[in-house]
């Protein structure tokens, strides 16, 4: 589209993006830049005010760490599970609602209830409800004939916990965002489908798919990113740092950081967390073509 | 009898709309047993977090704690602070990137993949890491304990979101209105306001609630740079009600029902943009 | 908006500023603190009166809860900004000390006021033999709660306590909340578990605080710990804080284990509450649960032109009726030895159940290598409840996660 070259002026996209990125540049990239800075030293409690260069020593250490493998392994599973049922069980949802259907606001409303409460109740009341002998979840469990797991002292089942409370808390986004792109789906084109006899499968992976992928697509990318750096349910449902078995990455930034002290060593495993997180999304981005300027 | 092609879509059968039902009900009632959960600890006498039976409404049920939260403690300022600076971010935040996501869409320009990706890249360095130097700046622009100081964090959190996901919701939009648009000599702005928002109201409205969302449960920007009791905000506050060991239960899980009702208000006057949008505006390719 | 609401914020600024100036320069300190929220209003007030009484010092109070008081200061620090001094957990100042973020405090005070402290409490302020921490009180500690209407006298020995805790125990296993419990416990909690390793005999670190974890103490308070569940069928799995405060409320358990800072709050849910020592089959008899102190500490960055006002707010604060009134909020042991000697300490029960189990206590050791423990103790101790690890095994695996964890934390 070559015409609106000529009535757009050569500085106005940088105009229209101007506003945006200066908040970015005040609250980011000077944080970034410092945790980058702070990667190179030594700053720990002895350091504390007047850390020292010590070059790449931290990352080295990070790669000299045992756990991390097993850690890193964890936090991908843990990424996985979350941002595929997010997705899944938002979509599946939105498409049932997406119809004609006499109640549909109202249970849009209860469907929502999980993003418009606090996050912070909201874990502890799963914390509870997970409870050995007092919570909802084992006295459930007991009516199909499951027989008491205990889910915050086995540090496996623990890290299960935080995967289902976490999937609870995230689908309604998803399930948000998919809403909204099926709106810009036009009706006639299923009408076209149909008179063409597709199938309902036919329908969803040839139009509903393809033409969600533009909304779609930034929030799995988001979400990714988001889950996999995800602090709170994890340390409020394992009521800590201590089991390193139900701990993923950034957790254990937060207990080097913050419980021992050594911000040098957090900041380089940041660092690597996000150049992870950086190669993931330019790949996904490329495959994912949201970039294609055909339409341009 | 129910006129089924009305009130439901005229290819479903009877079997297939009981069983969406069904599917949907089932769904409610996992998103709303963990609220019951926090009703019934909050219609409870005394302090108990946890109930120890699947009984919703417990039989002394009694709403003194709703009163101690609304009354005994400074909920009504938090609300208030926190419906100031949410709605801000959401007013700022969804502006700003209107005007990024439009450019990101429509134009093309040197830096236009860069300048995306920079958007997402803020996003990935562990959040912990970066309080620390947050908190150097702010104490620098002096804007510690300021509302200006919450707003500025909290737009570049939500900013990269609500770009990325207009920017999709733009390239869905066909281009052929705004051609006519252009012919007729309309302005980039005008073009935008006139013909592209309007029809983009479940992106505005999901990137709406989205920013005031972010806003409006953050909690650990917040209690660092808040520090005088008249201006905290809902999630410091509720947290500062709870001792180390013992917390007053009752109280927190009362208020945390109150602090959902405007998130509830809000979408649902959200939600007749969130199925209004496109279909409405009647275009298509 | 900003701009409308600016303008009278300035001149109210202004203003106060300008009638400071006509009374003659007020000092301004400013006090971050980490109260419990019971003992705010009293505090707030208390402040207020100190202000009226010597309108040339202002005190500006800002509350931080848990574990913020610290992250906060600390960045505070390094951005050379922060308060004048912080009142939290005495265990907070050897992290404050070691990286040079608070001072000695005994520069700044009278020798006249540290002698009116209570030696356990000044104590525990100490570190490296320097005072750090002017003590509000000394306490924290946990200790046998019983139900008085369903145990009458406290047990003296492990025989008796088991015998007393068996006879109020009936358990439903189809529904655990409709059973009866004689004894239960927040499990998981390392804070728990070091009583009854002390109690046994252990001692967390040695004279140059390294970890001393893998000995008989701690192979002997595993065992006990598990024995309690499964040799004397007492406690109950998973059981944790909130649970077993709950059920002891509703009168379901006859005894738990818990927090000088809880008691008050079992007596206004109608409790009738007896506090006292935890018999355990050990030498000694007892468990000695840590004891902790709360107090004050001077920021690095304060200036010592503020010395004046320090001591005026210090000689206030620690007077012993204030420091009375303070304590007999939160239910904890004075740190002024006098304010023990006050009537309306001396008359409340709970005051003196506080300073009666304190000689059961050993005192918490606040260096920072702590944490490395906390996070050693914790799933080893929850493997050993679980049947996942013997005590033997435990016992070694905590010394060498201890040992890793005061690596990392030395940064070696």
């Amino acid at each position: 589209m070559s015409g609106k070259g000529r009535l757009v002026g050569k500085n106005t996209p940088y105009l229209f993006i101007a506003p945006a990125f200066i908040v970015m540049a005040i609250m980011v990239f000077y944080p970034l830049g410092y945790g980058f800075w702070l990667s190179l030293t030594n700053m720990s409690l002895r350091t504390f005010k007047n850390p020292g260069f010590v070059g790449l020593q931290n990352y080295i250490r990070v790669f000299q760490d045992p756990e991390v493998l097993s850690t890193f392994i964890r936090t991908i599973i843990w990424t996985f599970v979350n941002v595929f049922f997010h997705v899944t069980i938002g979509l599946f949802l939105a498409i049932l609602l997406n119809r004609k259907l006499p109640g549909k606001s109202i249970l849009r409303v209860f469907l929502i209830i999980p993003w418009a409460m606090p996050q912070y109740i909201a874990a502890l009341t799963w914390k509870g409800m997970f409870n050995q002998n007092f919570g909802a979840i084992n006295l459930m469990l007991g009516w199909f004939g499951i027989e008491n797991l205990p889910w915050l002292s086995d540090p496996q089942l623990t890290f299960y916990a935080a995967i289902i409370t976490n999937i609870w808390l995230g689908f309604p986004f998803m399930m948000m965002i998919s809403l909204g792109g099926l709106q810009s789906i036009s009706a006639d084109l299923y009408e076209a489908a149909d008179i063409d006899g597709a199938s309902p499968w036919r329908k969803f992976k040839d139009i509903t798919l393809p033409l969600l992928k533009p909304t779609l697509t930034p929030a799995i990318i988001l979400g990714t990113i988001w889950t996999f750096n995800m602090l709170n349910i994890i340390i409020i449902l394992a009521g800590g740092y201590g089991n390193k078995e139900t701990q993923i990455l950034v957790t254990d930034v937060y207990r080097l950081a913050f419980n021992f002290y050594r911000y040098g060593f957090a900041a380089a495993y940041s660092v690597l967390i996000f150049a992870f997180l950086l190669i993931f999304s330019i790949i996904y981005v490329k495959k994912s073509n949201i970039f294609k300027e055909e339409s341009i | 009898m129910i006129e089924k092609n009305i009130h439901f879509e005229k290819n479903d059968s009877w079997k297939k709309i009981i069983g969406i039902y069904v599917i949907l009900i089932i769904f409610c009632a996992i998103t709303l047993y963990p609220l019951l959960n926090v009703l019934s600890v909050a219609l409870r006498p005394g302090d108990q977090l946890f109930s120890t039976s699947l009984r919703i409404i417990p039989a002394d049920a009694t709403l003194d704690n709703f009163r101690k939260a609304l009354f005994e403690t400074d909920l009504l300022i938090w609300l208030k602070n926190s419906l100031i600076v949410s709605s801000l971010t959401a007013i700022i935040g969804v502006f700003i990137s209107i005007t990024a996501g439009y450019a990101f869409s429509r134009f093309s320009f040197w830096g236009r993949k860069v300048g995306m990706m920079t958007f997402l890249v803020t996003q990935m360095f562990p959040a912990p890491m970066l309080l620390l130097p947050m908190f150097i700046i702010l104490v620098k622009l002096k804007l510690m304990n300021s509302f200006l100081g919450l707003l500025i964090p909290y737009v570049a959190v939500s900013v990269p979101f609500s770009v990325w996901m207009l920017k999709g919701y733009f390239d869905t939009i066909p281009k052929s209105l705004e051609e006519s648009a252009y012919i007729d000599g309309c302005k980039v702005w005008q073009v935008m306001y006139k013909i592209v928002l309007p029809v983009s109201t479940p992106a505005l409205a999901i990137t709406g609630l989205f920013s005031f969302m972010t806003a409006w449960s953050e909690f650990v920007i917040a209690r660092i740079i808040l520090t005088s009791a008249e201006k905290l905000t809902l999630p410091v506050g509720l947290v500062n009600l709870q001792g180390s060991f013992s917390a007053e239960w009752g109280t927190y899980s009362a208020a945390a029902l109150i602090t959902s009702v405007p998130v509830i208000i809000l979408f649902i006057s959200l939600s007749r943009y969130l199925v209004g949008g496109l279909t409405v505006g009647g275009v298509k390719e | 908006m900003r701009n409308t609401l600016k303008k009278p914020l300035l001149m109210l600024a202004a203003g106060t500023l300008f009638s400071t100036i006509a009374l003659g320069k007020a000092t301004e300190i400013t006090l971050w603190e980490q109260m419990e929220p019971a003992v705010r209003p009293t505090y707030i007030k208390i402040v207020d009166e100190f202000m009226k009484k010597n309108p040339d010092v202002k005190v500006n109070v800002v509350h931080y809860s848990n574990e913020d008081l610290r992250t906060q200061f600390q960045n505070a620090s390094l951005a050379g900004q922060g308060p004048d001094v912080v009142y939290g957990p005495n265990d907070n100042i050897g992290i404050f000390m070691v990286s040079d973020l608070i001072k000695p405090i005994d520069k700044v005070v009278s020798k006249d006021l540290i002698k009116k402290f209570n030696e356990g409490a000044l104590k525990s302020g100490m570190y490296d033999n320097q005072l750090y921490l002017l003590p509000e009180f000394l306490g924290n500690q946990i200790a046998l709660l019983y139900n008085k209407d369903l145990v009458k006298t406290a047990p003296k020995t492990w025989e008796e306590f088991v015998e007393v805790a068996k006879a109020n125990r009936s358990v439903n296993p189809k529904d655990k909340a409709d059973s009866k419990y004689g004894f239960l416990y927040n499990e998981k909690e390392p804070f728990w578990f070091v009583g009854f390793y002390s109690g046994f005999g252990g001692e967390i670190f040695d004279a140059k605080n390294n970890p001393t974890l893998d000995n008989k103490a701690m192979v002997d308070a595993l065992t006990f710990v598990k024995d309690i569940r499964t040799k004397y069928e007492l406690g109950e799995a998973g059981m944790d804080y909130d649970i077993a405060s709950q059920l002891f409320k509703q009168k379901k358990a006859a005894m738990i284990l818990n927090g000088a800072w809880s008691w008050k709050e079992y007596e206004d849910a109608g409790i009738n509450l007896g506090v006292a020592p935890m018999p355990i089959p050990s030498k000694n008899g007892y468990a000695l649960f840590t004891n902790a102190s709360k107090g004050y500490s001077l920021s690095e960055n304060t200036s010592d032109k503020k010395t004046e006002a320090l001591n005026k707010f210090f000689d206030y604060i620690f007077s012993p009726e204030i420091n009375a009134e303070i304590s007999l909020n939160q239910s904890q042991a004075p740190g002024i030895e006098a304010a023990r000697e006050l009537p309306q300490v001396k008359n409340d029960k709970l005051m003196q159940d506080s300073i009666e189990t304190i000689k059961y206590t050993v005192p918490m050791p606040v260096v920072p290598e702590m944490r490395a423990i906390w996070d050693a103790v914790r799933p080893n101790l929850e493997a050993v409840l679980n049947g996942n690890m013997t005590p033997e095994d435990a016992a070694k695996k905590m010394q060498k996660d201890a040992e890793e964890g005061i690596k990392i934390i030395k940064g070696e």
